[in-house]
């Protein structure tokens, strides 16, 4: 497709939806949908990439008949009022987004990277990158993004060939582990973690057309949740239910214990790069989307005064969990709960106010 | 713009105190690269042994001698965290745990139960599954770590890693990662097992731990009670040390070791094999047996009761036929055969009945057993070492002569 | 007391004993200037007194002229000359002419006014005021006037101006004022503006005739080295091209080097610049537009383009731009780079800057609009993405494979010389398990007396590196590049010896060394440098966290980034069409399309099948017919 200025494309939307919803991939979700799922934990995150898949077509299908972002297709189909609740139902959810990845990525990088350092030290400096980044332009942050994207799959797909000698396949079995029902319903518990793919609709104006949203929606989120699927499997094939459901960082664990030789082996400190990165854009994109729905709800001509200030507030907000662990549940909860309305509900009041819109038209006429 | 430069001040001001968050200079850390545990004098005590690396061994201009290579010290404590507390007392360097290729676990505290210092060692980062595991027979970790010189190598790290890596070579020992011991002591699905090793006295020391067969032309050893002799005293690497649950409750020799890699499908190229002539019993034939396939195994459970039928299919290279019989050709090909067959079936039972009474099932027949039920539910229901105790377990050895390396038939040696 | 013995002794033993210190005057303090000097440029006060003294001179010439006029016709009429008579109403006409300039109020207008704002007078007197007004020709001795009269049935008295040193005598002997001296046509001349007319069509052999009305057009083509040519009783005056200051040739290239492609390089001279150009695309395509930059100084600037096919609103932009530029002087074409750039305070270049014609002529025929400037023997190519700076010119002659190999290996030495000290520090400061055993412990070993930490060790041995660098700069000829080997090798052998460095920490900075210059391109390679410095800095904080937190930056800072409305990074990061020649060159044959993001007017270069020749039937023995 030819380049025009000032517009994003399918590349820029893809590295959005990508690098909002895979990089929980990172810290503890496979491990969760062990726990859940025990050896279908792969159904479970290939069911909720799917019903993520299928929300955000449906908003986009919306977005086809009604012209404007997502608030102001609410506007017109719902109504000012509930357009400023589902507003700042993004903006609540996207900092809590922020605040509860930048404590779990902070952890992390405290478990595996430096584990020496002070804790708010490495908050700060999360937070002053990511508002570093939020100030220089999405469409910036949404290349480095695309450029990122295939050596993220790359380092996947490679670190899965590494891992050869040491799968299981029985460890799979039995194969059907607790039950399909409990794995499907697991799996569409759980699919609020990817509520960030409503980020395309909220900033549809500047995509080319709604055929380019399309496509961004399915390969965005098919690149991430059938990477994520893979994850799932390799790992249960690697460690089994058993020993799987302990693990604090699945991934980590995986690419630790990459032993070929007498050279390749202990890689995992080069994947600190790749990570680090990841959740670097994921938290930045969720810092951008929180300022967005946040400057939309108070009509704010422009949000740049605003970052350094959120930030600061978030990363102090991000300190207030007493230890991880409780913030991983906490995560894990508010992604059962709170990011569920917006996969669920929000594309469900759409197409039912759309309907309700034609039905009404067609009522007209066929009245006068 | 004076706005601008102060904010870069305070930002840099307080990046620059916020200290070195953990920067270790290369001459602040010591690399340890063995661990021993052993039982400690009193009850709750625990003997710990570290292996620390000098740097200035693999210098470039350093003296590179390997007995000057490593530092040995024992720690007497009641926990691993309290003997590595200790550990800080002597060594100036602050030490490093990530570089340790081994643990040595002393053959007393294995039988005692593994379970409270193994089970958490996965948490601390600096542990890793990459390590391996092993047990010292009939000694402690700590006389084998002290023993632990390498003559060919200069570091004992380098020693343990290639020593590992080279066991597909024969098959003599089993190798044990971490990671496996660890997933097979939480799984449930198999026996846990760790590598026997132990160091021979300066004499060496016979000692057979198994009769042989009338077929049979080789003797059975563990480690530690191998004739070998030389040096200062050598370490070796022989059997296994079977885990059920978190005890240590049996050892397998080399040649069951041998019977458990070739069940479990994994290839040993240069497995040197010596059987009796089927003709002239006095003397030997040797082979050179490899697997042909992975061994297919069909399970059948009834009423709670499992029979398992084994199918081994060998191929073999006969690399020496001292009585000059013609055993290349059709007719004498057979007897071979029916003799190396005969000899490894011998052996896979003598391995499984010295497994089944411990119902520790090294070779992981309870991975397959997993795939016969439906849901976890229904499996958490079985004890599967108990399943093993119990199952009838049929083992079928086919070999097959390819190859006769140089020769194809022998003259006989002129009078 | 009177000069008495007494006294003289005295005066004498005094004189001898006391010490004075000699009278030197006091040394030379460069002060303000105070205001209303005398002999300073600019206004003065007496402003008024030069006006009115201007005014009158030109009232008594007009009144001389008047006067030589009225001597002249009474003689005619006197002795009846017919021929003069008959050309003195025109004279009259000539003379009314001057009056009606010298009216008070545009006389007072005129004098007022600064010299260049005036338009050249036809009166011979008062040009050449002007030009010494102009040229402060008292003082200045580079500026010559030369009268002379041109040759006819009645001479004209003419005058040229010229700078010595910037024309060429030959020229100006041979085709200016020999013609006009000496060869006579014998037609009678006209007056006023048609004199000048036919003096430029018929009279002067010149190449380049510009009739102009301005004295600041006058001045511009005689600092520029033309010849100025005042006619008596013509308002307008001639500009004549003469020039022939001496000027570098065209040399090898010296920073771009290659084995293949040709070896011109750009030379000082605009217009060398401009012919080089014209040799490599010999088209009627190709425009050059001149504009000059800086107020106090001007100097010329040409933008080539290709017209039909670069995009006219690229053309319009750069030109835009340039026109509204407002400085002193600018010398060098990176000083202009930076006040029409995007994003000054960025490091990275965001123009190409080349000294060899191929290269500029490739761009150009891509869609590219080509800077050029006087002076400079550079020529920078706008817009640039980040990928045409690891374009060497040896890709156009290589064959696929070995191009695509080279630029694999450039950004592999780039990536390299930017990540590798940084990446050494944070896995020797913070991953120390990420190294082998083996390799772990022998730079333990390496270091044990070494007594710096490893990042004064990485700052020394990186500062002495660019000392070799920068010293090898400036030491001239053959000793350069022999002191920074000797340098190197002595300075790296001993540090090692005297156990300052380790031998690793010298071998990482020799091949982090190596590896910047394989960067093609000078600007980059210095911006990469700095970044290098700062993704240190950031390692020995944070270790490899750090380093990613520097990555990311870094790009996304080059994503958002645009050179001249076209982004940095295309066409990676807004993904265009494939054009077989950013990171890996595909054939040349199936480089189709140009350039995507550049939106030129004509987007094809080749037809698909641009190997024509592989459809049709080969030269040979015709094939037997079966």
């Amino acid at each position: 497709m030819n380049y025009q200025p000032g517009k994003m494309g399918t590349a820029e939307g893809m590295a959005i939806v990508f690098l909002l919803t895979f990089p929980t991939t990172f810290i503890t979700t496979p491990a969760t949908l062990i726990n859940d799922a025990a050896s279908l934990g792969w159904l479970a995150a290939f069911i909720h990439g799917v019903i993520s898949m299928l929300s955000l077509l449906v908003i986009l299908y919306v977005c086809k008949q009604v012209p404007g972002n997502l608030f102001e297709v609410c506007e017109q189909l719902l109504g000012p009022v509930f357009a400023w609740l589902i507003a700042l139902y993004y903006a609540i959810a996207f900092c809590a987004n922020y605040v509860l990845l930048l404590r779990q990525y902070a952890e992390n990088t405290l478990i595996t990277a430096l584990p020496m350092s002070e804790f708010s030290f490495i908050i700060v400096a999360y937070s002053i990158v990511a508002a570093i980044l939020v100030g220089l332009s999405l469409e910036g942050m949404a290349r480095a993004g695309y450029i990122l994207l295939p050596f993220i799959v790359v380092t996947l797909l490679v670190v899965f060939l590494l891992l050869t000698p040491f799968y299981e396949i029985y460890r799979l079995a039995p194969w059907l582990g607790l039950g399909l029902g409990t794995a499907l319903f697991a799996g569409a518990k759980i699919a609020g973690i990817n509520f960030g793919v409503a980020a395309v609709a909220i900033v549809a104006p500047s995509f080319q057309n709604n055929r380019t949203m399309c496509q961004v929606a399915l390969l965005g989120m098919g690149l991430s949740f059938i990477l994520r699927t893979m994850v799932v499997f390799f790992y249960t094939m690697l460690f089994g239910v058993t020993v799987g459901r302990e693990k604090m960082l699945p991934f980590f664990e995986m690419v630790r214990l990459v032993y070929l030789g007498r050279y390749v082996q202990r890689l995992e400190s080069l994947f600190i790069i790749l990570w680090v990165i990841n959740g670097l854009l994921d938290l930045s994109f969720s810092l951008y989307f929180a300022l967005y729905c946040i400057a939309y709800l108070g009509r704010l001509p422009t949000m740049r005064p605003l970052i350094p200030v959120v930030a600061i507030l978030l990363s102090h907000i991000a300190m207030i969990p007493e230890d991880v662990v409780s913030a991983m549940m906490d995560y894990a909860v508010i992604g059962k709960t709170f990011f569920n309305v917006g996969i669920y509900a929000v594309p469900v009041l759409l197409v039912a106010a759309l309907g309700w819109k034609k039905r009404k038209k067609v009522k007209q006429w066929a009245a006068g | 713009m004076g706005c601008r430069i102060m904010l870069l001040v305070i930002v840099a001001a307080a990046l620059v105190t916020a200290g070195c968050s953990g920067a270790r200079e290369t001459d602040e850390v010591g690399y340890v690269i063995a661990m021993g545990i052993d039982q400690g004098p009193e009850k709750d005590n625990l003997n710990v042994t570290y292996q620390l690396a000098i740097p200035r061994a693999l210098a470039s201009t350093g003296s590179s001698d390997s007995k000057e290579a490593t530092e040995v010290i024992t720690i007497t404590a009641s926990t691993l965290v309290e003997a590595r507390n200790l550990l800080n007392t002597t060594i100036a360097r602050v030490p490093n745990l990530s570089h340790t290729k081994v643990i040595v676990i002393g053959e007393s505290l294995a039988r005692q139960g593994v379970g409270d210092f193994v089970a958490p060692l996965q948490r601390f980062r600096e542990f890793r599954g990459s390590m391996y595991i092993v047990v010292a027979h009939k000694s402690t970790a700590e006389d084998f770590i002290k023993k632990l010189i390498p003559r060919l190598e200069i570091l004992p790290s380098k020693y343990i890693e290639t020593m590992m890596l080279s066991n597909t070579e024969n098959g003599y020992y089993g190798r044990s990662f971490l990671h496996d011991f660890y997933n097979r002591l939480k799984g449930g699905s198999a026996a846990p097992y760790a590598t026997l090793v132990a160091a021979t006295p300066k004499t060496g020391r016979d000692n057979p731990a198994d009769t042989k067969s009338a077929i049979e032309k080789t003797d059975e050893y563990t480690a530690g009670n191998i004739p070998l002799s030389g040096g200062d005293g050598l370490t070796n690497f022989a059997g296994l040390a079977l885990f059920k649950a978190d005890k240590m409750v049996g050892t397998l020799t080399n040649e069951e070791c041998r019977m458990v890699s070739l069940l479990q499908g994994k290839n040993a190229p240069t497995c040197f094999l010596a059987v009796a002539d089927p003709n002239v019993p006095e003397k030997s034939v040797n082979v050179i047996i490899r697997l042909g396939r992975s061994p297919k195994t069909e399970m059948t459970m009834q009423d709670g009761r499992f029979t398992l039928n084994v199918d081994v299919m060998l191929e073999a290279e006969v690399t020496s036929i001292p009585s000059a019989i013609n055993y290349e050709m059709t007719g004498y090909k057979e007897q071979l055969e029916e003799q190396i067959s005969q000899v490894i079936q011998g052996e896979m039972v003598n391995m499984l009945q010295k497994t089944q009474p411990l119902g520790t099932d090294v070779v992981g027949f309870g991975y397959q057993a997993r795939a016969m039920f439906r849901t976890l539910a229904e499996w958490r229901d079985i004890d599967w070492s108990d399943a093993y105790r119990d199952a009838d377990i049929h083992i079928k050895v086919n070999t097959k002569i390819r190859r006769s390396a140089l020769m194809w038939q022998s003259s006989p040696i002129s009078k | 007391m009177g000069n008495t013995l007494i006294t003289q002794i005295y005066e004498s033993i005094k004189k001898l004993l006391i010490y004075k210190p000699p009278k030197n005057p006091k040394p030379f303090v460069l002060d303000e200037i105070e205001k209303g000097r005398s002999d300073l440029a600019g206004p003065q006060p007496q402003e008024e007194l030069n006006q009115a003294a201007r005014e009158l001179k030109t009232l008594i010439d007009y009144s001389r002229r008047l006067e030589e006029l009225i001597t002249k016709s009474i003689s005619a009429f006197r002795s009846n000359d017919t021929a003069v008579i008959g050309r003195l109403p025109e004279e009259v006409e000539a003379l009314k002419k001057v009056k009606d300039n010298t009216a008070p109020v545009l006389l007072s207008y005129d004098s007022a006014a600064e010299p260049l704002d005036r338009l050249v007078s036809p009166l011979l007197e008062e040009n050449k005021a002007l030009i010494d007004r102009l040229y402060n020709s008292d003082i200045n001795k580079d500026i010559l006037i030369r009268r002379f009269e041109i040759a006819g049935d009645q001479p004209v008295k003419a005058m040229l101006v010229f700078l010595d040193g910037m024309i060429d005598k030959q020229i100006l002997d041979l085709g200016i004022l020999q013609p006009l001296m000496l060869l006579d046509t014998g037609k009678t001349k006209p007056v006023g503006n048609e004199l000048l007319t036919t003096i430029s069509e018929n009279c002067l052999p010149s190449n380049q005739t510009t009739p102009v009305s301005k004295f600041k057009d006058v001045a511009d083509a005689i600092n520029g080295g033309d010849t100025a040519l005042f006619i008596e009783g013509v308002e307008q005056a001639l500009t004549l091209s003469t020039k022939g200051y001496k000027q570098r040739g065209v040399e090898r290239p010296q920073i771009e080097q290659s084995i293949r492609g040709s070896q011109a390089a750009f030379s000082e001279g605009l217009r060398t610049n401009t012919g080089l150009l014209r040799t490599m695309l010999p088209t009627n395509d190709l425009v050059t537009e001149i504009l000059m930059i800086g107020d106090r100084v001007p100097q010329k600037c040409a933008v080539m383009y290709l017209k039909s096919v670069a995009n006219p609103d690229l053309v319009a932009e750069v030109k835009r731009r340039l026109k509204g530029i407002s400085t002193d002087y600018i010398v060098d074409l990176g000083m202009l780079e930076q006040f029409i750039e995007d994003h000054p305070g960025v490091i990275f270049p965001q123009m190409l800057s080349t000294e060899r014609v191929d290269r500029a002529a490739v761009n150009i025929a891509e869609g590219r609009v080509a800077l050029v400037y006087e002076g400079v023997p550079f020529v920078h190519i706008v817009p640039v993405t980040f990928f045409s700076f690891f374009h060497s010119v040896e890709d156009f002659s290589l064959k696929p494979p070995a191009g695509s190999f080279m630029r694999l290996l450039r950004i592999v030495g780039t990536l390299v010389a930017v990540i590798l000290p940084s990446m050494y520090l944070g896995i020797n400061y913070f991953h120390q398990e990420a190294l082998p055993t083996e390799l772990a412990l022998a730079i333990a070993g390496a270091r044990e007396k070494v007594p710096f930490p490893a990042v004064v060790e990485i700052l020394m041995m990186e500062f002495s590196f660019e000392l070799i660098r920068e010293a090898g700069l400036r030491v001239p000829g053959l000793l350069g590049s022999s002191i920074g080997i000797v340098g190197a090798i002595i300075l790296g052998q001993a540090a090692v010896a005297a156990n300052l460095v380790s031998p690793i920490m010298v071998v990482i900075i020799a091949v982090t060394g190596l590896a910047s210059f394989s960067i093609p391109d000078y600007r980059l390679a210095f911006a990469l440098r700095i970044t290098r410095f700062a993704f240190l800095l950031l390692s020995a904080m944070m270790g490899l966290v750090g380093l990613s937190f520097g990555l990311l930056v870094i790009t996304v800072v080059m994503c958002s980034m645009k050179s001249f409305g076209m982004p940095y990074m295309t066409p990676v990061a807004p993904k265009t069409m494939a054009g077989y020649d950013t990171l890996i060159r595909g054939p040349v044959f199936r480089q189709e399309m140009r350039p995507d993001q550049l939106n030129a007017q004509d987007s094809r270069r080749q037809p698909a099948v641009s190997r024509k020749w592989t459809k049709e039937k080969p030269v040979g023995k015709k094939e037997e017919k079966e």
